[in-house]
């Protein structure tokens, strides 16, 4: 077997997802962990402002990259993102999404809005068309094995 | 005390007419939001007896409110031309709707065909999210998370309440007669009076004033922080990853802000990493550490992307 088709089943079959190149900063000092967990060992301290890599991540937890070349778990809630560009958000794909390539002109605000306003009402009895019914809905949780489970409102 | 009064009135026909016209104007600011301006009063009086025989008159009133709402946040947009979405996202929302407390709302999910990051709610139900959101979602989970969080401000009345003390009416004029005169088209340029001031406006252009300015504004901090608590736990135990919620969130913290597709959502919004840090607590409950959820990342670009 390749090893191409080894790292392509590695990623397959794990739950938990691959960046890339991802970089991102730290919001205050915190604990470079070696398992996912609050309880396992602290690799190092990463200070405040820190700049790491993510690799990937499971649950509430990233794997890192340090920039002195350290890997570990890192919290989640400690983590921000740099200011990036879009990659998706293209006009094409928008089109795509909207299934047609050319959109309806500009709308006039005025005299069109205050119409829509009126007709906005039998606009919104067609949309009623799209909604699930509860039955469709668990069908469709339980294709994916989305399963139910208890939770209470947290309550600070 | 009433001897006095009574013989006070039985002796003086000014005085009797002085309490009759008290006695009027009082009537006339009790029923002021529609007596001047050609709304049929009749007419109200009817809709608001309706409303009660229907039994809970604060749930009529939600659905009521949010139909009008919704007409109006519809007539300024434009719905996304594309069947298969729509009835996706109605799927997976109506999913979320299962696991909070009212399941028997009658949820109904919009896409527009909007380049901008936004989604909100209107009461009763109607929960809106844009194209560009979509596009810049990764997966199922991170969708339902932002619907579970616009569900949240439906359960706690957070639009509904925001509404009803914007629109801003009058004394004894409840919304709902509000939405009643609206709809029914009425078009008195001077329809509310009463002692205590002036409207000049319709019933529709003050509920479409309301509108604009909650949408525009948003609400207020506190209620997004609470609504973002729930969305966590909702999130969960539809069975979707928690922490969707969350990489949502640090999405909309890296973005660029001056960015117009972020616009209106970053200027009706607290700041996102105040609201990361506020999820601190709610991420270390234990419900966050199980394992085998979900964040359908396939299913979610099939029916987006896929033909």
């Amino acid at each position: 077997m390749s090893r191409f088709s080894v790292l392509l089943i590695f990623f397959l079959l794990f739950p938990s997802l691959s960046y890339g190149e991802k970089r991102a900063n730290v919001v205050r000092d915190a604990g470079l962990m070696s398992q996912p967990s609050s309880s396992a060992t602290q690799i190092m301290s990463l200070t405040k402002n820190s700049q790491v890599q993510i690799l990937e991540r499971k649950g509430g937890w990233y794997r890192v990259s340090t920039d002195s070349g350290e890997e570990g778990w890192l919290k989640l809630i400690v983590v921000r993102y740099e200011a990036v560009g879009t990659t998706r958000s293209s006009p094409g794909v928008l089109s795509r999404l909207a299934g047609s390539t050319g959109t309806t002109g500009i709308r006039g605000m005025d005299e069109e809005q205050a119409m829509e306003a009126r007709g906005g009402k039998a606009n919104l009895s067609q949309l009623k068309r799209f909604a699930a019914s509860p039955e469709e809905a668990s069908t469709f949780a339980r294709d994916r094995y989305l399963i139910q489970r208890k939770v209470e409102y947290y309550v600070p | 005390m009433f001897p006095s009064l009574r013989l006070k009135f039985g002796k003086s026909y000014l005085l009797k007419l002085i309490l009759l016209l008290a006695i009027f104007s009082i009537g006339q600011v009790v029923f002021a939001g529609f007596s001047i301006g050609g709304i049929d009063v009749k007419g109200v009086f009817d809709a608001v007896s309706k409303t009660k025989d229907l039994g809970d008159k604060s749930e009529t009133e939600e659905q009521l409110i949010g139909e009008e709402v919704s007409t109006i946040l519809l007539a300024k947009s434009k719905v996304l031309e594309n069947d298969r979405v729509q009835r996706y996202v109605n799927r997976v929302g109506r999913w979320v709707a299962e696991n909070t407390e009212r399941p028997e709302l009658p949820w109904h999910f919009i896409v527009l065909n909007d380049a901008s990051f936004n989604a909100y709610a209107a009461p009763g139900g109607y929960v809106f999210i844009t194209s560009g959101t979509l596009l810049h979602l990764d997966n199922e989970a991170e969708l339902a998370s932002i619907l579970a969080h616009e569900m949240a401000h439906v359960l706690r009345k957070h639009y509904l309440e925001s509404i009803k003390s914007k629109a801003k009416v009058g004394l004894a004029v409840d919304v709902g007669k509000l939405v009643y005169g609206s709809r029914s088209g009425n078009s008195g340029n001077s329809v509310f009076t009463s002692q205590f001031g002036s409207f000049a406006m319709t019933p529709e252009d003050q509920m479409i004033s309301a509108v604009d300015n909650l949408y525009s504004k948003g609400l207020d901090r506190d209620d997004e922080y609470e609504a973002d608590a729930m969305a966590m736990v909702i999130t969960a135990r539809a069975g979707y990853d928690p922490f969707a919620f969350l990489t949502v969130l640090q999405k909309i913290e890296g973005s660029r802000p001056d960015a117009k597709e972020w616009e209106v959502f970053l200027n009706s919004h607290p700041p996102a990493s105040g609201r990361i840090d506020a999820l601190e607590p709610v991420s270390e409950q234990p419900f966050a550490e199980q394992e085998g959820y979900q964040l359908l990342e396939d299913r979610y670009s099939h029916h987006l992307f896929d033909e």
